[in-house]
């Protein structure tokens, strides 16, 4: 926790402040030093004391309005992250930060509604193969065949709402995203399963993905 | 003239898949609230002809704002949309007047309830 204190921002913030409060006190000790009488060096001393507080005004007012909000922001990230998705971004303002939070909250919202979305889709077409499989045999079992395949397509209509990094879907078929320097693919085997070489996991083998190219850049 | 209808769903994805469920039989998405509060202005600026309302949103819960709407305008046409157990909220939303309550993923009854209204 005490190296949490003065790590990242909080570090480079005291970095900056400390060479600038010296700075204050040497020009003020030179001032006082240097003073013609009493009276400019009482000046002196109070406009250096002046100086001196007000410098130290910077570093609190912005690890409690900057960094402390973002490491609110980033505790909740990193929660949500790990599956945690009770877990808000308190929005303190209105401010950048306080978009940002509100960014992630709607992001975990949004997790979430996806989960319950496969969840209860899986959970209606389980039941119904679980009553098949278990040998009730329904007398309309096209319909229940139905209703697993509206399911089925229920789930894919909400994954084509997505774009994906490094992948593209081409009607129901998960394609390796173009990119204008990508490679040609590698001829198509003379007899295959239907799958198409091109159909791709997102671990794209003809060419460099975006999130290679951003690391190489 | 077709039916214009308020989605009212704190998730932006929730609120693009009612949209296409609703556009796919051509009917107009009045607009589109993300909290309770937003959906009260909204729906005394674009009265829309039916409001889909999610129940559970972290800024105000559809109930809440259900029964705000229906304040202002008691003749207002709700539908509860959730993925929670129809049982649990099924009788809320029917005894403060609401025309039904849907799970979120069956969408041909979200439909059928709309155009009902």
């Amino acid at each position: 926790m005490r190296s949490e204190k003065f790590s990242g921002l909080r570090r480079q913030i005291w970095m900056y402040f400390l060479p600038a409060l010296c700075v204050i006190l040497a020009a003020g000790a030179y001032l006082i030093y240097n003073a013609e009488n009493d009276h400019l060096q009482y000046q002196s001393a109070a406009g250096m004391f002046f100086a001196v507080v007000s410098l130290l005004a910077i570093p609190f007012l912005f690890i409690r309005n900057i960094i402390e909000p973002l490491e609110e922001v980033l505790s909740a990230a990193c929660k949500i992250t790990e599956g945690y998705l009770k877990e808000t971004v308190p929005i303190r303002n209105k401010d950048e930060i306080g978009k940002i939070g509100e960014q992630i909250n709607a992001l975990s919202v949004n997790l979430q509604e996806i989960l319950l979305h496969v969840w209860n889709h899986s959970r209606d077409s389980a039941d119904i193969l679980k009553r098949i499989s278990n040998g009730d045999i329904p007398s309309d079992m096209a319909h229940d065949i139905a209703a697993v395949r509206h399911s089925m397509e229920e789930m894919q209509s909400m994954v084509k709402t997505f774009e994906y990094y490094d992948i593209r879907m081409d009607e129901d078929r998960l394609m390796a995203e173009e990119a204008p320097n990508r490679t040609p693919p590698p001829a198509p085997p003379l007899k295959g399963e239907g799958s198409s070489p091109h159909a791709l996991s997102g671990k794209g083998d003809g060419g460099l993905g975006r999130r290679e190219k951003e690391k190489i850049s | 003239m077709g039916k214009r209808v308020l989605i009212v769903d704190d998730s932006s994805i929730m609120r693009k898949m009612v949209r296409k469920t609703l556009e796919s039989e051509a009917i107009t998405v009045a607009g589109e609230a993300k909290s309770g509060k937003e959906a009260i202005e909204l729906y005394q600026n674009l009265k829309p002809d039916a409001v889909t309302m999610d129940i559970t949103m972290r800024e105000m819960d559809g109930f809440t704002a259900a029964k705000e709407i229906l304040k202002l305008d008691p003749k207002a046409k709700i539908v509860f949309l959730s993925n929670l157990d129809e049982d649990k909220y099924s009788a809320d939303a029917k005894q403060l007047g609401a025309i039904g309550y849907v799970n979120k993923h069956r969408s041909a009854e979200i439909l059928t309830l709309i155009k009902q209204c």
